[in-house]
Parts: C-alpha cells; structure tokens; sequence
C-alpha cells in the first residue's frame, strides 16, 4: 500500500543543534541587556509616555505592553542555557535501573488508535517491532484499539503483536493507556500514536537515562517527516518563466539566500519546541510529557497516580456528606465505622489515573510527577530524534491540534494551577508559568493587531508622542530583543514561530473563552489524514484583519497627505511598519488555508 | 576549584552582571542626554507673515506642497481658514518658500537675518 508519505521513507532527521558556549553566552549577555532596557522602557511607558487624552486607547495598550514583556522575562528564563542530561549506557538488568530483579528489562510499546487507517497503524507495529537492543529484552508491542474495530485486531493478530481493546471510551486516551496498564507489565513503556514510527536504536539510545531511579520518563522530539520542503524561487520562475527567470531567481537567492515557496505551510517544524524550549527546561527539571515518543518508568507513573489517589480520596472523604443509610449504628458520629465508611465511598467515586483523563494529559501528568514531593521524580527531553511521526496536513487538522493544546494548557491554568499549588520547585514553576503564559498572550496580541490600525483611521496615538525620547527608549529595546533571540534561538529560523505565535491568537481567544465558560475541551482525535475542503473560514479573522490593516494604513497616508497635524510623519513611519509586519504575519495563515500539496504527492492507495 | 572552574561554573552568572552594566551604561547615556525643547512660539510678526506666505502657497496646484505649506503654517500659528481669502501678489512658491524660511528661523537653524 502506498500513501502520500511513502516517498519520505529515506528521509532521515537532522541531528540537535550543538550546543555552543560562545553563543549561549553572547545570548546571555544580550538577554539580560534586552530585558534591563526593556525594564527601563515599560518604567519610561508607565511613568511618562501615556497619552491622557486617550486613556481609553493608550492604557491597554502599555498593560498589554506590561504583560508581554512579563511573557518576555519568562521565556528568557526558559532559554536560558542548554544543560542536557548526561548520558548512560544501555543497561542490561533491571537492578540496573533501580529495581531488585537480576532479570532483562521488560518494555511494553503501546500504539494507541482510534479510528486511523489499519494500514497507517500496521507500519508502526512494524517498526516498533524492530526496536533493537544490545542484551536480552522482553520488548511486547500492544495495539491500543479505542475504535473496538476488527480489522485493527486482524492486523494486530497477522503482525504477531497484542491487541488490547475495551468496551467503552472512558477517558480517551488517557483511560486508552491505563486500560493497557491494567493488562501488562513491563517495567517500560513506550508510548506511540498511531503514526509514531520507532527508529530501531531508540530502546537502546534512551533506556540508559533509566539508570538514575530518579527519571520518571524520557520525552524524546516530534520529527515530521513529511514537511512539505517548498520549491526553490529560482525553480519556480524556471519553470514559468524559461531560463531567464531561472536567472532572475539565482540573481535574487544569491543576494538574500534560498528562498522555498510552500516549505512547511502550516508551521510543523517542532525542532523550535523540541531542541530549543523543551531541551532548556532539563536544567529546571521542567521538560513535560508530549505524549507520543515517549518513554516512561511504569513504576513512577503508578507511584504517583496512587499518591495521587490516595490524597484525593483522603481530601474527598474529608469534605463530602455520608450516605447514613449505609452506616451500620444511625447517629454514629466521629468513631472508627463512619471513618470507614466515609473513605470507602470516597474511594468508590474516585478513580486511578496513572494518566490523567484531561485533554492535555501528557503534560498534566507530568505536573503531577513533577509535584510530587516524596519522590522528586526527573523528567528528560533526550534531544535525539527516535521516532518519525506525520504533520498536520491541512488547516482544520491543524487547527484542532492547536485548539486542544491551547485549551488543555489553559484549562489546568484556570482549575488545578500548579504555580500556586505545593510541590514545584521555584525554577519549575517560572518554567510552567511561560507555557500557560504564552497561551494567555493572544489576549494582549490582539490589543497589538489592533493598536497600529486604530491610530492609522483616527490619529489618536497610544504614547504621548511619536517623539525622539519616544524612539530613544523603545528602539534599544527592540534591536536588543531581536539580537538577543536571533543567538537564542541559533541554528533555526525563529521567524516563522513568531509570525505563526501572532497570527494563532483567534484558536487561543476562542480556547480562554471556553475554559472561562467553563466548556469542556472536548478530545476529538487529531486526524492523520488529510481533510478536504474550503479552510478559509478557520482564518477569516485573520483575513479580516489584514484587509482592516491595509485600508488604515491607506487611510494614514491619505490624511498625513491632506497635512493633518496629528498624522505626523514619525507616527506614520512607526504605525506603517507595525502594521506591514502584522500584515505579513496574518497572510501566513490566510496562506496556509489555500494550500494545496503538489498534484503528484496526492498519491492514496 | 581552580579560577578556570569557577569561571566556567559562573559564566553565566558574569554574562548577566556584564548585561546589567551594559544596559546601565545605555540607559545612563540616553538619560543624560540634553532633552530637546520645543521650538519657542511663533512670534505675532512671524504669524503675521506666515499668513501671507500660506496665502499665496496655498493656491499651488501641487496638492503636496499644500500639504506641506499646511503643516507649517500650522506649527506657525496661522488660522489656516481664515487666511485662506488673502491673496498676495507673490507666486505659490515663493509663498512655500517663505514659509519653510519662517519655519527654520524659529527652531533657531537658519542664518540670523542681520539687522537693517
């Protein structure tokens, strides 16, 4: 069977970026004077810049201002330095890895599926199958088939691997996984979606961070290996317009560098995520579960959702009222039966969840590992690529993905919030505290989309004035900043992450909204297949606002060209480029929701 | 531990100070920096001429030099409506350009007219 993917088999993943002392300390240096000038601006903004005749305007946009540069701080602090976590060798034996047993280590790698094509899941257990190890292992790969189908099991059963199914949908794919736990016992496991394909080392790459009895789970990164890579401009204006525009494109890449038309439309590419964000929170012990590829210590995940139970039955217990009824002595009050009873109803309504049942359940579980104070459970991001996986292909898949991570993170912000709860260390707290932050940021992202185009219609500007002392604080700031995450973020382009960040803000709005009515983020799986159809009403208030934008910026013009005093030049300049930038990075997803794969990677089965 | 060590160990922690100071020396440099002040207010005998300058500048047929010619006879103080119905005998351009004289005379830039 072939599918559009097929054609992507050799390609292979590009190694973590190296880690460069020089950089990361030139990137230090900038940072700390990025964020000391930008100190002194929002000082400056607050105490000498706001324009009191037009509170109404000028005051959300330096709050916006304020709490942006908060997000600022937070994700300096995340980026703050590469400490990956030392290396170990494979072992060989349990007692390797903590345990008491002179026996090979047992892993269990568990493919959940819902509805994904049997064929897609059948290259996973292939491949999970061919996991390598350097001694003896009891490795066991189980097909987790929420979708109850039989034609998942008669593939199961032809691969000679376990099929594992239930009767019902409890939880999803957090009660998929513990339904599974409940029939295995692998001291590891692996856990995969149903397009994650192992690459044979990684039992063999990974198991090793296990001889600390400490490290609950390894998160190793995403590689989408069916990105689209775009076509050269210089082969594009070949093709259309002969050899000459062959000329025109080389003439053009030769002085700004290559430029790919179509490469990643949707803004796939986790290595930013991965090799940059996820990788510097090993030093705060702040790297979270990302779900698949995956590896975790069966021990830990089950000592901490027994803490956790016990605690919540205790807690339960504690508070709720007493079915009397079942009492065997009416009117017993504090003695050793009603205490018994009252824990034993609690315990009924209680459930154990070594994952747990949320929307966003990889990284609620690792809060919960990380809060646990008994134990001090390690978490790693293994900054080597061990498995392959399939991108979203199209905008409504995409925006659903978006839609759920947003919404999970923001839901355990609002409801079980771990910076205010026990247990996190200071340095784990500022590292979760930027997760949620980021997603809050759509609020004030809007305030910045909007800021240049109420200026631009009306000629209210949002600081006192557009003046040099305006410049003077405000550019220091700027340059440092992009300076200061160009060395950051080294080895990638940070571009398309931040354009991508903006251009997102309607999923993240429309995701508060709904934690903040108190709707629950539903878990629709993220479909592997690519969905037909018009997206351009996923991004019409992106669209929207472009075209908003861009009348403004003509009506400016046109205003500042009739000499109305309060469309002054520098105001325009400022506003102009804000607005253009704004612009640029809407198009980028009003772009994604027109696009189309090359006719000939369309090739199904 | 041995100095290399100790600076290997800390070198983030030079690398922030470092940033502090340089931040501090940037901040320090812009604060002191004398602040511009706003060009005095338009004397009553340069609003008085500025008025007859936008008369005749205002009757350009190039719509920019009017914007222009607007812009500063407004910093001049000139009622731009009012002064719109006089008409000296001077032509558009040399309205604008008298205009653009007056204007950099009062910011202090432009050579002293000697005394007559």
């Amino acid at each position: 069977m072939s599918f559009y993917f097929s054609r992507f088999e050799a390609r292979r993943p590009p190694p973590p970026l190296a880690h460069s002392v020089p950089i990361e300390l030139l990137w230090q240096f900038l940072a700390t004077v990025n964020l000391a000038l930008g100190a002194w601006y929002i000082t400056w903004r607050w105490g000498h810049s706001i324009n009191f005749h037009a509170l109404w305007f000028s005051l959300p946009l330096v709050v916006a201002e304020t709490l942006a540069y908060f997000g600022l701080a937070l994700f300096t602090f995340n980026l703050w330095r590469v400490k990956d976590y030392p290396r170990r060798p494979a072992p060989a034996l349990v007692s390797d890895c903590g345990g008491d047993e002179a026996r090979p280590i047992s892993v269990d790698v568990f493919i959940a599926t819902y509805n994904e094509e049997e064929e897609l899941v059948r290259l996973s257990i292939i491949d999970a199958r061919a996991l390598t190890y350097p001694y003896p292992i009891d490795l066991r790969v189980h097909v987790l088939d929420d979708g109850r189908r039989p034609s998942m099991r008669a593939i199961a059963e032809a691969e000679g691997v376990n099929y594992i199914s239930r009767s019902n949908n409890i939880g999803f794919k957090a009660g998929n996984l513990r339904n599974a736990m409940e029939q295995t016992y692998g001291d590891f496991i692996v856990i995969c979606d149903a397009d994650t394909r192992c690459f044979p080392a990684m039992l063999e790459n990974t198991l090793g961070y296990f001889r600390d009895p400490n490290v609950a789970f390894i998160q190793t990164p995403h590689w989408f290996y069916d990105i689209p890579e775009g076509e050269s401009l210089r082969d594009i204006l070949k093709r259309r317009l002969g050899g000459f525009g062959g000329l025109i494109g080389a003439a053009i890449e030769g002085v700004i560098g290559e430029v790919r038309i179509g490469e990643d439309p949707y803004v796939n590419d986790s290595k930013l995520f991965f090799d940059i964000i996820q990788r510097r929170r090993n030093w705060a012990n702040a790297a979270f579960c990302c779900g698949a590829a995956s590896i975790h210590r069966r021990e830990a995940v089950m000592f901490v959702a027994l803490s956790e139970y016990a605690d919540q039955v205790e807690h339960v217990g504690e508070r709720e009222p007493i079915n009397m009824s079942a009492l065997p002595l009416p009117g017993a009050r504090e003695d050793p039966a009603l205490r018994a009873l009252r824990t034993w109803q609690a315990a009924q309504r209680q459930e154990l969840t070594p994952y747990k049942f949320h929307v966003s359940e990889d990284i609620y579980t690792t809060i919960v590992l990380h809060r646990d104070q008994s134990r001090r459970w390690l978490s790693v991001l293994h900054p080597d690529v061990e498995t392959r996986q399939l991108s979203p292909q199209d905008l409504l898949t995409w925006t659903i993905q978006r839609f759920k991570y947003a919404g999970g993170s923001l839901d355990i912000f609002l409801h079980d919030n771990p910076i205010s709860r026990p247990g996190l260390s200071l340095a784990q707290k500022l590292m979760y505290l930027c997760t949620f932050w980021s997603y809050l940021g759509a609020t004030w992202n809007l305030v910045f989309i909007l800021a240049p185009v109420i200026f631009l219609f009306t000629g209210l500007s949002p600081v006192d004035a557009y003046s040099s002392v305006f410049f003077a604080h405000a550019l220091p700031f700027l340059v440092t900043n992009e300076l200061a995450f160009m060395l950051g973020t080294w080895g990638i382009s940070g571009y398309k992450g931040k354009v991508s960040y903006l251009a997102s803000f309607p999923i993240s709005l429309r995701a508060l909204w709904a934690v903040l009515r108190g709707q629950q983020i539903k878990f629709p799986v993220t479909p592997k297949q690519r969905q037909e159809g018009n997206f351009l009403s996923l991004v019409l208030p992106q669209a929207v606002i472009m075209g908003v934008t861009a009348l403004a910026f003509a009506v400016g013009v046109f205003r500042h060209l009739r000499g109305e005093t309060q469309f002054t030049t520098a105001g325009l300049i400022a506003n102009g480029c804000w607005s253009f930038y704004n612009i640029l990075a809407m198009s980028s997803m009003v772009r994604a929701a027109f696009w189309n794969p090359p006719k000939d990677e369309e090739t199904s089965a | 531990m041995t100095l290399r060590e100790g600076l290997v160990r800390g070198r983030s922690h030079i690398m922030f100070i470092l940033g502090l100071v340089t931040a501090g020396t940037i901040i320090a440099r812009v604060e002191s920096a004398p602040a511009p002040t706003p060009p005095p207010p338009a004397s009553a005998a340069q609003t008085e001429a500025a008025t007859w300058a936008w008369a005749a500048a205002s009757r350009s047929p190039s719509a920019s030099d009017v914007a222009l010619a607007r812009q500063l006879a407004g910093g001049l103080g000139v009622r731009l409506d009012a002064a719109a119905s006089g008409a000296p005998a001077i032509s558009p351009a040399a309205g604008l350009a008298a205009l653009e004289g007056l204007a950099a005379n009062r910011r202090g830039r432009a050579t002293p007219v000697p005394p007559r």
